[in-house]
């Protein structure tokens, strides 16, 4: 059983009965219309019930089949990447693209495997004023470069 | 690069008004100025911001970014142009929908008294148009109601999407007539001109602009439209009121900014947007452009917008317009 | 005698000094917006449209057209080398130019591709100098069956583009359709799965699933590799391709350059399908298929010509009909009507000059493309040899900043996480994200034109297969399907079958 639930079929399965259930979920709240006039609820329906056929399709193959790949998912990398683009997100509107750029570069470089501290700082200097400058006064890119009030 | 050549050549303008003698001591914006557009990049709500940005930078005497945020409809520009820094150096172009959009999609929280008001800058019409060489091409409007009328739900009508202005037009004309045409939703005015000529759909009521190139080339025979003034591209065509008919929902732009920005920063702007609505240079662009020149201080823009909500709730009211969810 | 004298007119107004300056600045300004990620060619346009009031108007469409198509070569170039598509145009290019940058012939990829845009180019350029005007019945020949019907081969496409399992292409597929729904329903005008965000109610926007679901997860798919690995995936190789390579690839490249310049004519998305079609005509006719998605030529020589030939044919809408068929050409008519000139039937006989001039110029910026940008591969592939821990964060900046500029909002950035995050589970699952993206894009036009064809079929289906195009076309999508699926079925039986 516990090689089953890391297989990537399996895993596939689930995550397509998941999202198309949850497709599905949600069309209930739309008219369905007729297929003549079909309502904002009649394309999600059916797709969502497809979905989740196929993800069905997978789960039995997965439990079926002899072999199947595993999965191994590294959580470092994806949690200070993404982190680091919510960061900007969240800086950009009050703290404007300098403050912010550098902040999203500190955090960004705990995902790699290696850091040199000047290195960073060289970096998040150097990209936070390439940034101004071409996406913003060269492009025009609408966004504060400096903080709010200052 | 450019945009440095562009904010050098708008502050070479500036200062040679500075050097003009003032009139008054009015209030000016002291940093460059955004003008939020609650639509896309391309497209007439663009152009026109544009075109009068670019014009009042010259009386400004500072360069005016526009910010398009074309984001739920508009919905959200609108949210920013009512929160904005009430200090003049954040304003805001709004159409029609300010008042309109209470009526039709749930959970807006603004409207007409949400703003101050700097003046309208644009003003345009819905012009009923059927292929030329289609079923209905020979026939002049009273013929072609007639023919609705015998005929329900027989003509597809091309709409740019529920209870858009091209939609309201179908509306009154279906309730001052009696007919009923077959409804066809279709993403934006460009694509129902393609549908119209790829006979999809037999008629729409679409802003000048959209079909002055079929129009001129004989591809759409235009029919009526629902202004109060002749059309300035084809004089001849008759307008529904003029036929006795109650299809005349006005379709303009205007300029707002917070409520509660100070008196002397919205006449400020007031003024800003006074001498560029009269710059000759503007008329012609908006000529060539083909936006609708209609310019109103801020005052009678009230007038304007209060008019506008009336007409479309009682509209909404009558026609049972369903909220849609946002 | 006509066609000569026309283009000789063209070369006249093209070949003078400002309006090949004109020309050369708006072919390096798009390439440079192309390059960016989510940067698009519309916000660029639209900011340097003031600037052409004062231009004559000639000069400011060159400038702009070659904003355009420029952004098209850069977007390109960008998904090659990083795998981050700017534009649906580009998607195609993720799949054998970005395995051909990992196998070392990056510099091979990006010449390749120039060669072919340049090819592509000029036969759209003759094909819209010779049957501009012909040609407009044909864009006003499809009505919403017959794009239905298109849409449906494209959806097929998007199963033969795959390289994955069968099931898994159809799960991801459906996924992407589902996604695509997301937003405002044009029908009945109510918002669907956008849980209150008004940010949601106009779609997810392309920019956000293409980043999220390519560039950002790559970023996290090679942030596992050491950095040894990387370094071996990123030599450097030869930097032009072989004659014989050429060779090879160039029936590709006009095959392309035909499929492309038909679909670019179509206003309702035949732009988009122009590469999707052409991966997947060359899939069909190779003697290996199997190749495809490992970094075989063909599959980037083809869709990358189909994609130029394409933006310059889908200028005949809006030059014979005055119908601008996505915002850039709104963009375009824009700066026609400030000069009082009204794009339409009547802009060939009215103003010959601007008509040819433009047309020749296109061809002059697909020229100078190649001869700007095959001295640049050197550089945009020495790209490749930063280290990662300097390239990565630079990426993830600019994405964010592009994801910004979409809609300057920030909500974007948040959905791109999103977006993101899922993709790193399809990378582990092995689930190929391209069908996704592709049903993304096809999805909305797909439910459209069928909600309105039925509609105008008054709901008789079987209206729909009386029209001779909307029937040949899902005939297409029939035949195209059981070729896919039945390989793919019969390789999976053998494979069951041996390890029984």
């Amino acid at each position: 059983m516990n090689r089953i639930i890391v297989n990537t079929d399996f895993l596939s399965g689930a995550l397509f009965v998941l999202l198309g259930g949850g497709f599905v979920l949600i069309s209930r709240n739309y008219d369905l219309g007729t297929a003549v006039q079909m309502g904002p609820g009649y394309f999600p329906l059916v797709l969502g019930c497809c979905a989740v056929l196929i993800g069905l399709a997978l789960i039995v193959k997965a439990i079926f089949a002899s072999d199947g790949e595993h999965a191994h998912f590294h959580l470092r990398p994806g949690f200070f990447v993404l982190g680091a683009m919510v960061v900007f997100a969240l800086a950009l509107r009050p703290l404007g693209l300098i403050v912010a750029a550098a902040l999203t570069i500190l955090v960004a470089s705990f995902a790699g495997s290696e850091r040199r501290w000047w290195e960073i700082a060289l970096l998040a200097a150097g990209l936070s004023i390439f940034g101004a400058l071409v996406f913003v006064e060269a492009l025009g890119v609408p966004m504060p470069i400096w903080p709010r009030g200052l | 690069m450019f945009r440095h050549i562009l904010s050098g050549s708008a502050a070479l303008v500036a200062a040679v008004a500075i050097a003009l003698p003032a009139v008054a001591q009015e209030w000016r914006p002291s940093r460059p100025v955004d003008l939020i557009v609650p639509s896309g990049a391309g497209g007439g709500h663009d152009n026109n911001a544009r075109l009068l940005g670019a014009i009042m930078e010259k009386y400004a005497g500072q360069p005016i970014n526009i910010i398009n945020q074309p984001a739920g409809g508009g919905v959200v520009a609108y949210r920013e142009m009512r929160d904005a820094e009430p200090d003049g150096h954040k304003i805001g172009q709004v159409s029609v929908s300010i008042v309109s959009d209470q009526f039709r999609i749930e959970g807006v929280d603004y409207n007409k008294d949400s703003y101050a008001y700097i003046g309208q800058i644009s003003a345009d019409q819905n012009v009923l148009v059927v292929a030329a060489n289609g079923p209905y091409g020979e026939m002049d409007v009273t013929q072609f109601i007639e023919a609705a009328k015998a005929e329900p739900q027989a003509i597809a009508f091309g709409v740019s999407g529920n209870w858009t202005n091209h939609d309201y037009t179908r509306y009154q004309i279906e309730q001052a007539t009696g007919a009923q045409f077959l409804r066809v939703p279709i993403k934006g005015g460009a694509q129902i001109v393609l549908s119209l000529l790829s006979g999809d759909v037999q008629a729409g009521a679409l802003y000048p602009s959209e079909i002055k190139a079929q129009v001129d080339a004989g591809q759409l025979k235009p029919l009526a439209h629902n202004g109060s003034e002749p059309l300035a591209a084809w004089p001849d065509v008759p307008s529904f009121s003029s036929l006795g008919l109650e299809v005349n929902l006005a379709i303009w732009r205007a300029l707002v900014m917070p409520k509660d920005t100070p008196e002397e920063i919205r006449k400020g702007w007031e003024s800003i947007l006074e001498q560029a609505m009269n710059d000759p240079a503007l008329k012609e662009g908006y000529a060539n452009a083909g936006i609708g020149y209609a310019y109103r201080n801020a005052e009678d823009t009230i007038e304007l917008v209060n008019e506008a909500e009336a007409a479309y709730r009682s509209i909404s009211e009558a026609a049972g317009v369903q909220k849609a969810s946002q | 005698m006509d066609f000569v004298s026309n283009i000789a007119l063209g070369l006249a107004v093209a070949v003078t000094p400002w309006n090949i300056l004109y020309c050369f600045a708006g072919v390096t300004l798009g390439t440079l917006i192309g390059i960016l990620p989510g940067i698009g060619p519309l916000a660029t346009m639209a900011m340097l449209l003031p600037a052409t009031y004062a231009l004559d108007p000639t000069s400011a469409l060159i400038m702009l057209a070659g904003i355009y198509y420029g952004a098209q070569y850069g977007g390109s170039t960008s998904a090659i080398l990083l795998r981050l598509p700017g534009e649906s145009s580009a998607v195609v290019a993720t799949l054998d130019g970005y395995a051909m940058a990992q196998k070392g012939q990056a510099g091979v990829a990006l010449a390749i591709a120039a060669i072919g845009s340049l090819i592509a180019g000029t036969f759209g350029t003759l094909v819209l100098a010779a049957f501009a005007p012909a040609l407009a019945n044909f864009a006003i020949s499809f009505g919403a069956a017959e794009y239905f019907a298109l849409m449906v081969v494209g959806l097929v496409a998007a199963i033969v583009l795959s390289s994955g399992p069968i099931l898994k292409s159809f799960g991801m597929l459906i996924l992407g359709l589902l996604f695509g729904l997301v937003g405002a329903d044009i029908n009945s005008g109510i918002d669907r799965f956008t849980f209150g965000v008004p940010q949601l109610s106009g779609g997810i926007s392309f920019v956000v699933v293409a980043l999220g679901l390519f560039g950002i997860t790559e970023i996290l798919g090679n942030l596992e590799r050491s950095e040894t690995r990387r370094l071996v995936s990123a030599r450097i190789g030869r930097l032009l391709p072989r004659l014989a390579e050429l060779r090879s690839v160039m029936p590709a490249i006009l095959r392309g350059s035909g499929l492309g310049s038909l679909l670019g004519i179509l206003p309702g998305g035949g732009v988009t399908m122009a590469a999707f079609a052409s991966y997947t005509m060359e899939k069909r006719v190779a003697a290996q298929p199997e190749r495809f998605g490992q970094g075989a030529p063909e599959g980037l020589a083809g869709p990358e010509s189909a994609n130029n030939a394409a933006a310059q044919t889908s200028f005949i809408p809006l030059l014979t009909l005055g119908i601008p068929s996505n915002g850039v050409m709104a963009m375009m008519m824009s700066a026609m009507l400030i000069h009082n000139i009204q794009p339409g039937p009547q802009i060939i006989s009215g103003t010959p000059d601007l008509f040819w001039g433009l047309v020749v110029s296109m061809w002059i910026g697909n020229l100078m493309l190649v001869i700007l940008n095959l001295p640049m591969i050197g550089i945009w592939v020495r790209l490749l040899l930063v280290p990662y821990r300097f390239l990565f964060p630079a990426i993830l900046l600019f994405c964010c900043i592009g994801l910004y500029s979409v809609q300057n909002d920030v909500t974007d950035i948040y959905l791109a996480v999103i977006c993101a995050a899922l993709g790193y589970v399809f990378l582990k699952l092995r689930c190929d994200p391209v069908p996704l993206l592709l049903a993304f894009i096809i999805g909305p036009m797909l439910e459209e034109n069928l909600r309105r064809a039925m509609l105008l079929a008054r709901g008789d289906f079987g209206m729909l297969l009386t029209r001779p195009l909307t029937a040949s076309l899902l005939a297409l999508a029939l035949i195209l399907l059981v070729m896919a699926v039945l390989p793919k079925i019969r390789r999976t039986r053998k494979v069951a079958f041996q390890e029984e």
